[in-house]
This record gives structure tokens, C-alpha cells and sequence, in this order.
């Protein structure tokens, strides 16, 4: 009778946590959609800028969020490419070439980089500006680039660790099964254990992306502004959504501002949304034709 | 039990003083044998007594796998000229094209028979389309798997039967055309029916290769091996 009592109470609880929760995000987004909703429009996005001259460059966007987007598009981009080569790299030597003590202490390393607060990352990044502005060239300052690389500081040990764990997870008979048939340690890594281990690895890149569109503290410390408009280099100041809701919610004048801060935050939303449904496409279409390389077909 | 007498017919892969430990644990040692040619050898005995680890000293599968030794040497016939697998000069990855292997349970590539076929060759270097398409039907036809999959050969292979799975991957292993065939229990996954016409299917192989079996059925192994070796307590021994 008390076994039965304790059954529906945790039944209950795990009822009542996932409702929560559930209501948390709910509660998130009404608000959100509540306050962001009625400010959403071409003007939040363009100014007083004529939006297909803007979106052809012909026309500076001054006071929408037009160059916020573009901004952090060209951020997410930027870092993610420069991520994911190291990040599958490590990951990769992780999993397959590294052995006991070694893979020990590496995978310790990356675990303490995963857990290091994005505004230390921010610092860091700001201190390799200074350190390069004051010995290589005074024309460094915090720009799109220096940005673009601390964020895929922050987000390579993802990267690596998913990348490792979708390769560990390959079971040893598929593992065997190319070099029993005469495939090299390269063959092997290419032709059968990357494209077994493409979801998992999608889905680190996913994180990862997700990442760096919503992180503000690095960005703040190295080169987003409230006012640049689009960047005309990689080593040019630029806007950033995050850093957009940031500072409307801090710095508003009077409520419309605070207004704009909100719709800012639906359009990150709106962002994060087609980066993620872009890359679950592309992980869909890679794991279609996984087991087989690209230009290798019979 | 002499080499002298071993070696009586002609034989394909000499085992001298071989041993082998993971660690500190030995797995089996001193085994010395001689398996012949276009015959079919069978090792048995116990489970966990390193009947696997046996077959892939001699395609060199077990140096992926951390911790394991081995000492001792490992010869293949060669057009008369005997040849250490363990020799410097030897890449065992070219060795295992030469030495093909089949595995307890059937492991297709998540892909088409027509790819699983072509993917030895291809990894050995073959491009030319008419010379895959050949070769695919032949070591097919070898495997007794042409007829039934002759039409469905751009369906992925996971989808066909157990029994056919494992066909698949002795055709796939085939299709080198190995000097040596590896079997690790090529038949206990599969029901009697799909295993009788695997046995048969070695038994024809028996022309083209020497084959090394490693087998728990007692009536599997008489029906089929020209020659049996137990491994037991660490020790190799002809019955």
C-alpha cells in the first residue's frame, strides 16, 4: 500500500516538474510575443532606411536592427567555420589516435575549457587585443575577428567532445569491419567511422552554433557596439543582437526604446530558429548519404 | 606433436612459437601450426580461450586493439616462398586484402550490396566501372547470392535476411580474391537452414583458397574442416 502511495507521488512529482517547466518556456515567449509583437516590423528592422536598399547596401540602416542581424549571422558564421575544423580535429584525435593517460588528461583539458565562464573567454579575448595592438599594430582594436575566434574558443570543446563521443559510440564490429578488408587507418576514418559518426557530430556543430548567436558576454569585451552599422572589414567594430537587447534593456531612454529591446530579442529568437532548422536540414541530407564519400559513387 | 608431420601436406600459413597476452594476462602460447591450402581448417574449443584473437594474428586485426602482444612469427606460402606477415616491410593493410576475413555476426556496410561489394576495391584502388561490375557479379555468384539479389543490388544491404547479410560479407570478402579466408563462427548467428547453405558455400571455396575456421559446433566441424586444431588451456593441439 505504501509502495503503491510512493509510486504516484513520484509519478506526481515528475508530473508537476515537467510542468513547470513546460510553463516556464510558455510564460517566456508570451511575454516575449506580448511585448515584442506589436514592435515588430520592417521599421524595428530597417529604420527609416528603404529595406530593399538597404538589403542591396545602397542605403546605411541608422536606427533599426538590420546591421544587428547581419552582424551576428556574420558572427555565428565566421566562428562556427573557424571552429569546426580545429573542434573536429581534436575530437577525432581524441577518439581515434590518443591512448590512455594522454586522452585522460587532454579530454580533462577540454572539459575545463567547456566549464570556464564565456565573460573570462571575453577577457582573454580582450587581452590578446591589447597585447596585439600595442606590439603588432595599433590599427587592431576589438573588431569582427577577434570576436569571431574567441567564440570558437568557447564553443571548440563542444565540439571536440561530441565529435569524440560520436566516434567512441561506433560499435567494434562496425570499427573492423573496413580495415578487415584492407582499409587503412585513414580509409577507415573517412569512408566508414565520419560519416557513422555525422549525427552526432551535427549535433555538436548545432550546439555550437546556438552558442555563439546568444552569447554576449564575449562579444562585449571584444568589439560589439551599439551603434557601427554593418561592418566594412573583419577588423571593423559591428552589432550583435545579444548585445543589442543588452543594451536597449540597460541603457533605454524612454519605453519605446525598451520596446525595441524586446522585439531585438524575438528576431535572436527568430535567428537561433533558421540556423537550427538550417543545419538539422543539412545534418538530415548528410546522414542520408552517410557511409558514402562525397564523389565516391559506384 | 612434430612440425614435420604438420607440414606433410602442402601448407599455406605456418604458426611458429606464437604467443599472445593482453596486459599480463596470456592468452594462449608456444603454438606452433600448419594449415594447409584449398582446405578448410577448423579451430574449437572452449569459449574465451582466444580462438578469435588466433585468427587475426594472421591478418594483424588484433594490433588495433590496446594492450595486446604478440610474439613469435606468423608465415604465409607465397608461390612457394614462405613470408613473415610480421616482416618490416609488409603493410598490413595490403595484407589484409590478401587475407580476408568474416565475422560472427554478418556487418554490411550501411549501404548497397552494389557499394559493399565495390568498397574492397575501391579502397585497393580500382576505378574502372566494367571491372567493378564484373568483379561484383563474380564473387556474387561465388557466394551463392546472385540470383537472389541480382536485381536488388541498389537496396541497402541491412534489409536483406540474416543469412544473406552474412553471404553478402563472404562475397564482399571474396571479391580481392584472397589467398586466405578468416571464418570467426561464420554461422552462429543464423538459423540451420541459412547456416547449412553457408556451409556448403566454404565447402565450394575450398578450390580457390585455404580457409581457417573457427567453430563451436562439433557436427559443423567434422561435416566441413580437412583439418581440426583444439585451443585449450592456452595451447593449440591437432585432433
Amino acid at each position: 500500500m505504501k509502495e503503491k502511495g510512493l509510486d504516484r507521488l513520484l509519478v506526481f512529482y515528475a508530473w508537476t516538474a515537467a510542468l513547470v517547466l513546460l510553463l516556464a518556456v510558455l510564460a517566456v515567449f508570451g511575454f516575449l510575443l506580448q511585448r515584442g509583437l506589436p514592435v515588430l516590423n520592417l521599421k524595428l528592422i530597417f529604420g527609416n532606411a528603404d529595406p530593399l536598399a538597404a538589403l542591396g547596401g545602397r542605403q546605411p540602416v541608422f536606427d533599426g536592427l538590420y546591421p544587428a542581424i547581419v552582424g551576428t549571422l556574420m558572427l555565428v558564421v565566421l566562428a562556427v567555420t573557424l571552429a569546426v575544423p580545429v573542434g573536429l580535429g581534436a575530437g577525432i584525435y581524441l577518439a581515434e589516435y590518443s591512448r590512455g593517460r594522454q586522452r585522460a588528461l587532454l579530454g580533462l583539458f577540454f572539459d575545463i575549457l567547456a566549464g570556464t565562464p564565456s565573460i573570462i573567454v571575453g577577457l582573454f579575448g580582450l587581452t590578446i587585443t591589447i597585447f596585439l595592438h600595442r606590439c603588432l599594430s595599433a590599427q587592431i582594436q576589438p573588431c569582427l575577428l577577434i570576436s569571431a575566434l574567441s567564440l570558437a574558443f568557447l564553443v571548440l570543446p563542444y565540439l571536440a567532445r561530441t565529435t569524440q563521443a560520436a566516434l567512441e559510440e561506433i560499435e567494434p564490429a562496425v570499427r573492423l569491419t573496413a580495415p578487415a578488408l584492407g582499409a587503412s587507418r585513414r580509409q577507415n576514418l573517412f569512408l566508414v567511422l565520419l560519416p557513422q559518426a555525422l549525427p552526432g557530430i551535427g549535433s555538436g556543430i548545432l550546439l555550437a552554433i546556438g552558442r555563439c548567436a546568444e552569447d554576449t558576454a564575449v562579444i562585449m569585451l571584444t568589439g560589439a557596439v551599439a551603434a557601427a552599422g554593418l561592418p566594412r572589414s573583419l577588423l571593423d567594430h559591428y552589432e550583435a543582437l545579444p548585445f543589442s537587447i543588452y543594451y536597449y534593456s540597460s541603457q533605454y531612454a524612454n519605453p519605446e526604446e525598451l520596446q525595441r529591446g524586446y522585439g531585438a530579442a524575438l528576431i535572436l529568437l527568430a535567428t537561433c530558429a533558421l540556423l537550427f532548422i538550417l543545419a538539422f536540414v543539412l545534418r538530415q541530407l548528410l546522414t542520408r548519404s552517410r557511409g558514402i564519400a562525397a564523389g565516391w559513387r559506384p | 606433436m612434430t612440425r614435420e608431420k604438420q607440414t606433410a601436406p602442402p601448407a599455406k600459413i605456418r604458426l611458429v612459437d606464437l604467443g599472445f597476452a593482453y596486459g599480463s594476462q596470456v592468452v594462449f602460447q608456444e603454438v606452433t601450426a600448419a594449415f594447409p591450402d584449398r582446405a578448410i581448417t577448423a579451430i574449437t574449443g572452449p569459449s574465451g580461450q582466444g580462438k578469435s584473437t588466433l585468427l587475426t594474428t594472421i591478418n594483424r586485426l588484433w594490433e588495433t586493439v590496446p594492450g595486446a602482444r604478440l610474439e613469435g612469427r606468423v608465415l604465409l606460402n607465397r608461390a612457394g616462398r614462405w613470408q613473415n606477415v610480421y616482416a618490416p616491410d609488409i603493410d598490413p593493410a595490403r595484407l589484409r586484402r590478401r587475407v580476408g576475413m568474416v565475422f560472427q555476426a554478418p556487418n554490411p556496410l550501411p549501404m548497397s550490396i552494389r557499394k559493399n561489394l565495390a568498397f574492397p576495391l575501391k579502397i585497393a584502388g580500382c576505378r574502372d566501372r566494367r571491372r567493378l561490375e564484373e568483379k561484383t557479379e563474380q564473387a556474387l555468384r561465388q557466394a551463392f547470392l546472385w540470383e537472389e539479389v541480382r536485381d536488388r543490388l541498389d537496396e541497402d544491404a541491412r534489409r536483406f535476411s540474416g543469412g544473406q547479410q552474412q553471404r553478402l560479407c563472404i562475397a564482399r570478402a571474396l571479391v580481392l580474391e584472397p589467398e586466405v579466408l578468416l571464418l570467426d563462427e561464420p554461422t552462429s548467428s543464423l538459423d540451420t537452414a541459412a547456416a547449412g547453405v553457408i556451409e556448403e558455400l566454404l565447402a565450394s571455396l575450398k578450390k580457390n583458397c585455404a580457409l581457417v575456421m573457427v567453430s563451436h559446433h562439433p557436427e559443423q566441424v567434422r561435416r566441413l574442416a580437412d583439418r581440426i586444431f583444439l585451443l585449450e588451456k592456452g595451447r593449440l593441439r591437432l585432433v
